[in-house]
């Protein structure tokens, strides 16, 4: 005899309402994106295209984006690793990882500019040093923008790829080690396959956090540095030109898609590799 | 035998009839944050509020503009501070009050440049001080001589010492004053536009709040920037020796500020008492101590503080400013807007 395992159908009002806020927000974008002088049409989105200087911006967000989950992935990964290795008290150094979210981002971003700024911390210490004679840009440029999204974004990919690594059966490394393979080749062939579906929800969080950015490109940002969001923010709450921001944020919501749908599908085939299905 | 449903109710009705009462005899004020609203507090609403028993709630918001805005069918706020080129245009969205000027007597104490008025010559708001958009400069990396023009923010020797505005404020004050500089006017912007594109160029940051320029000012991580005096005046007194406001020799552009009230706002006879009440020289005399905005009413008399600090007759330095149509600069904030886009992003080509 077998019990049923379908779940209870009220536990999809949650999720149900929460898709219904957000195709109703989408389609209220659509509308409003619509909407010209001149009566309905895509003119906002032509106008939006037929200026260099934004379609710079929607480059330079997705250029920025990309770094951005690549470098949180770089460094992030390893450290989640070295957590889900470690053999004490593994819930402090979650804390670690999670606690600069305590502190407001703009107060953190401010602290970039205190390290890293012309008169900040690490140029007045090389130049001390006499490494360097004049400071080097480190922020309000791209580079800053990346720093600022890579610190404040790293704990969402340290902690998807964290939950994966953890569940991780171990007994697969031992038998791996057992048949003679090295900790290297053990990472490679076990470990890192099967960490993949937490790498790419980790990739996916910080790409599309990092679509969004407004406080970090403000603060951090050179004067040709803005990106898509900060544009957006700028046309809803100063310039209030709300057909121009849902063109905009249509676009971006697009730019989102089109990386987020191939590492959806990725995601899909890796983890039904790894648990067997997959051929 | 009571009848608690009876009593339930008018309980209800009472303290809906009260907190409306209360609502139609309060002002619920937007005003910017950093230190704004604590200058207002002080200087206009605990002032008036012992005076006529009328409850003034002030409140910081980023940008009033949108409160009046968000707010356009139920206006939540029934004063509220702006720009003047903010208020024009939400004048011609439909979304603010227009007076007659007998409404306020001591408006013929401000010169009638300064007033904003609509097309049908109905008044939008009451003008109460001004700050001015001069060169900020931090002294302790080069002497404010250095600017006394604003093409010398051109100059190559600054690149990646300067910071700009963004677009929605360079496009209304910097284009313009830069306009002025080059021969120009608020009309006549190519030139302007060309200096300004020059500056960005020489522009470590975009400053996107008071809080981050002065931070950039203070720390000398730019040496100067166009920047609003009130600023400049506000650090100095904190304390800070190394901060100079220049007035370039083709001068600095007048900011006068105005109180307007969102179009169908409750309360019509405390808000109209409130707008005279910062109409008042009074008022004006005490922000001005406070926060450095300078009063409009040329019956104000500043302190000998304030006085000492501005280094100048009051009304000369008033008269001195440049004073645009800025009707104009908002019917064309769109253009300008896209102008200064424009040609921030090209400054980096």
């Amino acid at each position: 005899m077998t019990t049923s395992t379908k779940p209870p159908l009220i536990l999809l009002i949650p999720p149900a309402i929460l898709l219904v806020a957000f195709l109703t927000g989408i389609g209220y974008l659509v509308v409003e994106s619509l909407r010209t002088d001149m009566g309905w049409g895509l003119g906002n989105f032509v106008d939006f295209f037929d200026r260099p200087d934004y379609v710079a911006v929607l480059i330079r967000t997705i250029v920025i984006a990309l770094a951005s989950t690549l470098l949180a992935g770089v460094i992030g990964y390893p450290i989640a690793y070295a957590i889900a290795q470690y053999k004490g008290n593994r819930n402090f150094l979650m804390m670690l990882v999670i606690m600069p979210w305590l502190v407001s981002v703009v107060v953190r971003t401010y602290g970039w500019i205190v390290i890293l700024g012309p008169k900040g911390t690490l140029n007045s210490l090389l130049m001390s040093l006499g490494i360097i004679e004049t400071p080097i840009r480190m922020i309000f440029n791209m580079t800053g923008v990346v720093i600022g999204l890579v610190h404040v974004f790293c704990p969402f990919f340290i902690v998807s790829v964290l939950s994966v690594l953890l569940y991780l059966d171990r007994g697969l490394n031992e038998a791996s080690q057992t048949l003679s393979a090295g900790p290297i080749k053990t990472f490679l062939n076990i470990t890192w396959p099967l960490s993949l579906p937490g790498v790419i929800t980790g990739a996916i969080l910080v790409y599309l956090l990092s679509t969004g950015a407004i406080v970090t490109p403000l603060l951090l940002g050179g004067v040709r540095d803005g990106m898509l969001a900060t544009q957006i923010y700028q046309d809803v709450l100063q310039v209030f030109d709300y057909p121009k921001a849902s063109s905009m944020a249509i676009i971006l919501l697009l730019a989102a898609f089109s990386l987020i749908i191939p590492l959806q599908l990725l995601e899909r085939r890796v983890a039904a590799r790894v648990s067997g299905m997959g051929r | 035998m009571i009848n608690f449903k009876f009593v339930k109710w008018s309980i209800a009705a009472a303290v809906i009839a009260a907190s409306g009462a209360s609502q139609a005899q309060e002002i619920t004020m937007a005003t910017w944050g950093g230190g704004v609203g604590k200058a207002w507090r002080e200087a206009f609403a605990e002032p008036f509020t012992k005076q006529t028993n009328i409850d003034v709630k002030i409140v910081e918001v980023p940008t009033p503009e949108a409160q009046v805005r968000a707010q356009k069918d139920a206006p939540k706020f029934n004063a509220a501070l702006s720009s003047l080129f903010e208020a024009s245009q939400m004048y011609a969205d439909g979304l603010l009050e227009d007076f007659d000027m007998a409404d306020f007597p001591a408006l013929k104490d401000v010169p009638e440049k300064y007033l904003l008025k609509a097309p049908n010559g109905r008044l939008i708001g009451v003008s109460t001080y001004f700050a001015y958009y001069g060169i900020a400069v931090n002294t302790d990396l080069a002497p404010a001589s250095a600017f006394s023009s604003w093409k010398d923010l051109a100059d190559p020797k600054w690149a990646g010492k300067l910071s700009v505005t963004r677009p929605v404020y360079s496009s209304a004050y910097d284009l313009t004053i830069m306009s002025v500089a080059e021969g120009g006017s608020e009309r006549d912007t190519d030139k302007g536009l060309a200096l300004l594109s020059k500056v960005a160029k020489n522009s470590l940051a975009m400053y996107s709040s008071m809080a981050q320029m002065n931070q950039l000012l203070q720390r000398g991580e730019v040496t100067a920037a166009p920047y609003y005096s009130t600023r400049v005046w506000q650090m100095k007194r904190e304390g800070l020796k190394n901060i100079e406001m220049v007035i370039p020799k083709e001068g600095a552009l007048m900011l006068p500020y105005i109180v307007v009230v969102p179009k169908n706002a409750k309360g019509r006879e405390a808000y109209m008492k409130w707008l005279n009440y910062v109409a008042q020289p009074e008022g004006q005399v005490r922000i001005a101590d406070i926060a450095g905005y300078l009063p409009l009413n040329s019956k104000a008399e500043l302190t000998p503080a304030a006085k000492e600090h501005l280094g100048q007759p009051l009304i000369a330095l008033r008269d001195s400013l440049y004073q645009p149509d800025w009707n104009y600069i908002a019917e064309n904030r769109k253009t300008r807007m896209e102008q200064v886009e424009r040609a921030m992003a090209a400054a980096g080509s």
